[in-house]
């Protein structure tokens, strides 16, 4: 497999646990920023256990996952119960704070960062294999009990709360496994790229992973799925001078999208549509006819 | 202490423009109803254009003046179609995505189109470097005292309009529920189109002492700008307007004094976990929220 399409790979597959993390949190009517600082944290401390202490992959990358889940406790704590600007706010200022935080400590290299991570074995594989088992997960979530109950939250809050919801546990539950998802994105950016510095974890693929969500549609999990590769893979195919203007398409499709289909390309009334269509062409495919069902009819009769 | 005084002279300075933004962009959010987070974007736009009339007319400080006041109005107002069916829906935090967008929009062409994403130093003569008053090795230039007087006097003009004149009942009168101020008979697209005039006339003024200040300008600068007025406004309160007042001297001070006396660039972190932490503790800011 060359190289690039590796990359392209491997990056989707890290941006659309990304933007899951952001559907997560949102659910419950909350944009939380903070996978993208918790991210930061996975890569540079699994890089380090790698790099420094000689540990093996798997378990630099439960560490990071443990640390990341753990250290996205505190914000959560605090968050909780925090109106939704103010967790934007405060949760992007959270990502400057990481930023410098690992500018400024002297292990992690400073602004030049951690070089020279060693290469990972079927790292596309077990990339991949997290990808589904996340997606899995989250798909069972979504179609459980919390999931409507996150529904509900999002639809109206006071009603859910009189209806015995615990808005503020289901919103330090989210942001937590959020956060553990953030931080294995992270090891498994850093292990792609193999050479992290701070500015990496910014502003831009925050800008980045917000327009992949809300262009592809925030109320359903497939919307990131499919828009990620598509916005992704478009500079990728534009020529060099077109390309540069990354950032620009991105603005301008987020724009658009968001005036003319607030909830995003795919939601909810799509999914439907695309469930009732898809079993009328099945029940032609493979469904008895009309005339078969007849025969049988009589058969019985 | 001479150093002192000429660093909190310095750090009010800042504070001052960042109070001017943080005006901006709460008229914005009040009475516009929506979340201007490419508000900052369009200041660092209109100190770009005030560069490219300096370089043209040759360093002509009242064209320059004119012509970053002028895009800043201009800027702003184009936003106003763009966000009116986002206020009409009661869509806030759509809207904050689509301010990210066009910030996105800006800060892209900034980058690759204008001067060729060269980092833009502004004319020693705009700059106001000369000292004014001087006592031993500290110095207030004329800068510093133009960037302050500026500042309140526009501070004041903008609440003289607030509260003592017709349009500024209207904008209260929106403030509180545009869809109250559209049954007492206000004219909604107009007001909001005169809130949106106002903040990119603010915005304007502060890309001038903005370029004063800093001296240069680069696409980056209008994230970080964008950055801090949130969490100015964050910090008081979101949609109050004195509370940010306040909130914007303590930010400039805290950061100048940072700035000065700590090392390496923790300025940035000191400055965002003061906001971490008054959100943590007090949610709704430090005066609450006036919207």
């Amino acid at each position: 497999m060359s190289l690039s399409i590796y990359y392209f790979l491997q990056l989707c597959a890290i941006f659309i646990m990304l933007g899951w993390c952001l559907y997560l949190v949102y659910r419950i009517g909350q944009l939380n920023n903070a996978p993208i600082a918790i991210m930061a944290i996975g890569a540079y401390l699994s890089s380090y256990a790698v790099l420094h202490w000689g540990w093996p992959f798997l378990l630099a990358l439960v560490f990071a996952v443990v640390c990341g889940a753990v250290f996205s406790l505190i914000p959560a704590l605090g968050l909780g119960r925090a109106p939704s600007f103010a967790m934007v706010i405060a949760t992007i200022a959270l990502i400057f704070i990481m930023q410098t935080i690992f500018r400024n400590l002297p292990w992690f290299g400073g602004a030049l960062g951690l070089f020279g991570i060693p290469k990972v074995k079927n790292l596309l594989l077990v990339t991949y294999i997290f990808l589904v088992a996340i997606g899995i997960l989250i798909y069972r979530f979504d179609h459980s009990r919390f999931g409507r109950a996150a529904e509900m939250i999002f639809i109206d809050r006071d009603i859910a709360s009189t209806l015995g919801i615990n808005i503020y546990m289901y919103s330090v539950i989210l942001q937590v496994s959020t956060g553990a998802i953030g931080a294995l994105a992270g090891v498994l950016y850093a292990f792609t790229i193999r050479t992290i510095i701070p500015s990496y974890f910014g502003f831009s693929f925050l800008l980045a992973i917000t327009c992949f969500i809300f262009v592809g549609g925030y109320t359903t999990m497939w919307g990131v799925i499919f828009f990620t590769p598509i916005l992704w893979g478009i500079p990728l195919i534009l020529p060099q001078s077109m390309a540069v203007f990354r950032n620009l398409i991105y603005g301008f499709s987020l724009m658009v999208i968001l005036l003319i289909r607030p909830e995003g390309v795919i939601d909810k009334n799509m999914l439907r549509f695309i469930r009732l269509k898809s079993g009328v062409v099945f029940k032609k495919l493979f469904g008895r006819s009309q005339k078969t069902v007849d025969k049988r009819l009589k058969e019985v009769m | 202490m001479e150093t002192l005084i000429a660093q909190l002279i310095n750090a009010i300075a800042l504070g001052s423009i960042y109070a001017l933004l943080v005006i901006g962009f709460n008229l914005l959010l009040v009475v516009g109803g929506i979340f201007p987070f490419a508000y900052s974007h369009i200041v660092v736009l209109s100190m770009y254009m005030c560069w490219f009339v300096l370089k043209i007319t040759g360093n002509n400080l009242v064209l320059g003046t004119v012509a970053a006041i002028v895009s800043g109005v201009a800027f702003s107002l184009i936003t106003e179609p763009i966000f009116r069916p986002l206020a009409k829906r009661g869509a806030v935090l759509g809207s904050f995505i689509v301010a990210m967008a066009i910030s996105m929009i800006i800060t892209d062409i900034m980058s690759q189109r204008l001067n060729m994403g060269i980092v833009i130093s502004f004319p020693q003569s705009l700059q106001g470097k000369e000292a004014l008053v001087s006592f031993g090795t500290a110095t207030i230039t004329a800068g510093q005292i133009a960037t302050i007087a500026g500042s309140i006097g526009s501070g004041i003009g903008f609440f003289y309009l607030l509260y003592r004149t017709k349009i500024g009942r209207a904008f209260r009168a929106m403030g509180q529920s545009s869809f109250s101020a559209r049954l007492l008979g206000i004219p909604i697209t107009k007001t909001s189109l005169f809130a949106y005039g106002i903040a990119g006339f603010l915005g304007g003024i502060s890309s001038i002492f903005l370029a004063m200040a800093i001296g240069t300008a680069s696409s980056t600068l209008g994230d970080n700008l964008a950055l801090k007025v949130m969490a100015v406004a964050m910090f008081a309160g979101l949609g109050n307007l004195g509370g940010g007042l306040i909130a914007a001297l303590i930010l400039g001070l805290a950061e100048g004094m940072a700035l000065a006396y700590l090392p390496g660039n923790w300025s940035q972190a000191i400055a965002f976990g003061m906001i971490m932490i008054v959100v943590m503790v007090k949610p709704k800011g430090l005066f609450g929220a006036m919207a």
